[in-house]
């Protein structure tokens, strides 16, 4: 009965597939003039990768934020926007939905699409740190720990003194979808819970706990790339670890010059990065461009930038079979905002 | 009087951009886009302004590029790389790069050397209230600021078992025993080479290292940290042991090298702030970087190793912009973003490891040469310093201006008859003329404390026409004779004969005479002819005589290193004896062959300062 469905399915989505194409190669409903996605950074593979293969589509890469402050001004006017859609982990969408709602403004986006592809948040690490970190940390590397020793000189946390202070990495949360997601995951390590809320953070042990974590992340690397490829690049000198999608991580690390010496660690409390496609609201290409996002293109080129898709294989460098949490496992959107302010006051 | 750092910056590195460039522009005249000055039928031209350490390879990788002609819409992409110190193409971006006066194509693609160029510029664009241009660059290719010393000495402080660094080189440096202290007299004190951090990269990042480690911090570098006592009397120290600055490394690695050559590195200097990659280069017999026609690698009697301070080190990481110019169009735009993505790929990331490059792109093994068989440590450097904010980075520039190593400079000017000649036939002025003005803008590069002395030369000169030089102004603080100098550069007509050798010598010999230890002691020397004192049978005697002198008093642990700088000026200048001279100073010698670079080169010799 369940392949008797499974093909039924299949056969559903190649039609769908067709008409879709079809529909985008001709410039499909809701007109048949150019479109513009915005995707967040994090992004910008798979939506190069759409573009090549749909003209019509115009991709503006930027960081989350950016967006999310166009979309949540005072003057922002969905009907003159010229953008058609957002490409972005989906905590962003509801917190455009907050802000402009707490300012009595209307709708900037309509509805989101489902989750379109997911990625575990990870965190990549040089295998001889995870080894020194054992220690102090234990066999499971978690963000609290590491915020616990963030700052602190290696050789008091069991490593070597030439390798300087524990450099964690996180972007920068007030700026990048990771950077605010990794911060979110964060603090739910050392809350022991996603569900915690804004006036928890008025607690002085987590505030110093943060502060130190944030200092720490914000005051390594060249600022040049995500901390990831700063690693990359640039070896231990620039982090001696990184918060990081394991889309990002997984195929860049498999292909690095150090993939011998460098690890992917799937940190407790589990969380993802779920990425939605929201049309702007009273865009003409709004549905077309809703409707590519959800084609199997996409799904294709999200699977082949490392996202998790279902149905589609997972790209190198990743588990073959990991099994995702049921829902992301962050906090409330909101929350993610004050996190984000939070960060900002701490590393001012 | 304070030292300008724009005025720096805009005549600087140029002389060597200028070349570099005009190196990179053969015509060929042909349709075809098939070198770098005829972009052929290719409508979107990239022009790409590079560091001058990475033309060659900027060169041959465009090369490579455009003749796969990728195409942007319907046209196809010609990318042209052209030499532009960082320090320099900086300042004209931040000024709106003037085509005309620069006499180069605005870049849609900047390489500076270190992504801290690019943050720079962007905060002076801000300050101005303009839009960020450079915003966050893709490295291109990486080498670390080490520390370069001979292995010998390396070895007496501990290396390779000991960790050093900068707060070791500020021990030794006070310790008034030197290298006594090491069991090395014959080495005499601890001798520091620097650039210019106007300048050079590698200049700023060691003074940006410098200022981490007295501060003991690796990361947030304040404006407070800066003001703090022992970081003032920190850099005070290390600056007091500095040879003299300059504006490239490379002055310090040919010296080094022709001192090594002689069969004694130790004594020139002892350690020199470079890059990874220049360690690599000297190592294999190649200080410059690059090889003249008919030269061949040749390794070094005592090669260097290259240490990475323990308090942590800064990366160039040759960050590609693609500038966010009113100037960059669309297609421009698209054309850049193939050219970086072509960059990118690991065969040509390859051939950053041709030019001791670590590559870019993580996708690509650091393996030879980047090997400890060539003194250096693939391992290394375990600890980043962060880069400083925009502000802070700015104001170190300024802090350096003040507390670098004062000066004690004896300007010698030529005004044999040759120097009435016209050079700028549009304004009409005499070789004589524009080399005024270039003295005169120069001065207003020391600092109010340094000492500034101007003797001039030619024959039948004095009351008695006997004499071959004349002192007009003698040496003495620039806050209390600027003006003066000034006067005097401003009266000088041209007269007779060019008495070079004797000068040179007589120049050297005063400088000696007075030397102050807590000073660079150097002698400027311009001149546009070779030698004419009316006597041409003992030319050669007096040569050889000068260059012994200069030698003797150069080398020895007990030397009184005064740096003889020479300046070659206009097409008839004696090239050759005039590096031949300075170079047995362990100085420099400066081309303005092109009597319109003097301002430039005039820049880059007071860069040394």
């Amino acid at each position: 009965m369940r392949r008797a469905l499974a093909v039924v399915a299949a056969v559903a989505m190649i039609a769908l597939a067709f008409l879709v194409r079809s529909r985008s190669d001709t410039g499909g409903g809701g007109g048949d003039g150019p479109a513009t996605v915005v995707c967040a950074r994090e992004l910008a593979a798979a939506c190069q990768a759409l573009q090549a293969k749909n003209p019509w589509l115009t991709v503006v890469t930027e960081d989350a934020n950016r967006t999310l402050t166009t979309l949540t001004a005072a003057g922002f006017d969905p009907g003159a926007a010229e953008i058609d859609g957002w490409l972005v982990p989906a905590p962003f969408p509801a917190m455009v939905d907050e802000t402009r709602a707490r300012t009595g403004a209307g709708s900037a986006l309509g509805e989101p699409t489902k989750v379109l592809a997911r990625s575990p948040l990870v965190i990549a690490v040089w295998n001889d740190r995870r080894q020194a970190l054992r220690s102090r940390c234990g066999e499971d590397l978690t963000w609290k720990c590491i915020g616990e020793v963030a700052g602190e000189p290696w050789g008091d946390v069991g490593g070597q003194a030439s390798w300087g202070e524990v450099k964690p990495g996180l972007a920068n949360p007030a700026e990048t979808a990771i950077g605010l997601l990794g911060a979110g995951q964060a603090a739910a390590s050392w809350f022991g819970t996603s569900d915690y809320a804004a006036n928890d953070f008025a607690d002085p042990a987590f505030r110093a706990w943060f502060e130190r974590l944030a200092r720490a992340s914000q005051s390594s690397g060249t600022g040049t790339g995500t901390p990831l490829d700063q690693m990359l690049s640039l070896g231990p000198a620039a982090f001696d670890l990184a918060g990081s999608t394991e889309a990002a991580a997984g195929p860049s690390i498999s292909t690095s010059r150090d993939k011998d010496r460098l690890g992917i660690v799937y940190p407790a409390p589990e969380a993802t990065a779920d990425v939605v496609l929201a049309p702007v609201a009273g865009s003409e290409a709004g549905a077309r461009v809703k409707r590519l996002f959800e084609s199997p293109d996409a799904a294709a080129a999200l699977a082949g930038a490392g996202w998790r898709v279902d149905g589609q294989p997972a790209a190198t460098g990743l588990p073959p079979d990991t099994a995702l949490p049921a829902d992301d496992g962050l906090p409330r959107p909101g929350v993610l905002q004050a996190l984000r302010s939070l960060w900002e006051d701490v590393t001012r | 009087m304070t030292r300008s750092l724009r005025g720096r910056l805009v005549a600087a590195v140029a002389a060597v951009a200028v070349l570099a460039g005009a190196a990179a522009c053969t015509s060929k005249g042909t349709d075809e886009a098939d070198d770098l000055s005829n972009p052929g039928d290719c409508k979107v031209v990239v022009d790409v302004a590079v560091s001058s350490e990475k033309i060659d390879l900027a060169t041959e990788l465009a090369k490579s590029f455009n003749q796969q002609k990728t195409k942007v819409g319907d046209s196809c992409v010609f990318v042209r790389p052209k030499s532009k110190a960082s320090g320099e193409a900086m300042q004209r971006l931040a000024e709106g790069w003037d085509e005309k006066a620069e006499g180069a194509p605005r870049p849609v693609i900047w390489s500076p050397a270190s992504s801290a160029w690019g943050a720079v510029l962007d905060q002076r664009l801000a300050a101005q209230g303009k839009p960020a241009m450079a915003g966050q660059g893709t490295p291109f290719m990486n080498t670390p600021l080490v520390i370069a010393m001979p292995k010998p000495m390396a070895e007496a402080l501990g290396w390779p078992d000991k960790a050093l660094g900068w707060s070791d080189l500020i021990d030794l440096t006070t310790n008034p025993q030197g290298w006594a202290a090491y069991g090395h007299p014959e080495w005499g004190p601890f001798r520091l080479g620097k650039t210019n951090p106007n300048f050079s990269t590698s200049g700023l990042h060691a003074f940006i290292a410098q200022n981490y480690a007295a501060a003991g911090k690796t990361k947030d570098l304040t404006e407070e940290d800066l003001n703090r006592p022992e970081v003032l009397d920190a850099n005070a120290k290390v600056e007091s042991a500095v040879v003299h600055y300059g504006d490239t490394t490379l002055t310090f690695l040919n010296n080094w090298y022709r001192a090594d050559q002689r069969g004694n590195p130790f004594t020139y200097a002892s350690a020199v702030a470079v890059e990874e990659k220049s360690v690599i280069d000297y190592n294999t017999g190649n200080p410059d970087g690059k090889l003249d026609p008919g030269e061949e690698p040749r390794k070094p009697k005592v090669p260097l190793v290259a240490i990475y301070p323990k308090e942590g080190t800064l990366f160039s990481d040759n960050p590609f912009f693609i500038l966010n110019a009113s100037w960059v169009s669309d297609e421009q735009r698209q054309g850049a973003q193939a050219f970086q993505q072509f960059v990118q790929q690991p065969e040509n990331q390859q051939k950053a490891l041709q030019y001791n490059f670590r590559p870019g792109n993580p996708q690509v093994a650091i393996g030879d040469p980047i090997v400890t068989g060539n003194g250096v440590d693939p391992g290394q450097p375990q600890t980043l310093l962060q880069v400083p904010s925009p502000a802070v980075t700015s104001s170190l520039i300024d802090r350096w201006n003040e507390q670098r190593k004062g000066a004690r400079v004896l300007l010698v000017m030529d005004i044999s008859g040759s120097m009435g000649d016209t050079a700028d036939k549009d304004r009409n002025l005499t070789k004589l003329e524009l080399a005024q003005q270039a003295a005169i803008d120069s001065l207003d590069q020391f600092k109010p404390e340094d000492e500034v002395g101007l003797r001039v030369f030619s024959t039948n000169l004095g009351p008695g026409q006997n004499q071959t030089y004349l002192d007009l102004v003698p040496i003495a603080p620039v806050s209390s004779n600027g003006e003066q100098l000034k006067t005097r550069i401003r009266d000088l007509r041209p007269t007779n004969g060019t008495p070079l050798y004797d000068v040179a010598n007589q120049s050297f010999t005063t400088m000696v005479d007075g030397y102050d230890a807590t000073r660079i002691n150097a002698v400027v020397l311009l001149t546009d002819g070779k030698n004419e004192d009316g006597n041409s049978r003992d030319d050669r005697q007096q040569l050889d005589d000068a260059v012994r002198t200069l030698q003797s008093q150069s080398q020895g642990e007990n030397a009184k290193p005064v740096r003889l700088f020479t300046i070659g000026y206009g097409a008839d200048a004696d090239l050759p004896t005039l590096k031949q001279l300075a170079e047995a100073t362990n100085g420099a010698a400066y081309n303005a062959s092109d009597p319109k670079s003097i301002t430039k080169v005039f820049t880059a010799v007071v860069s040394n300062f």
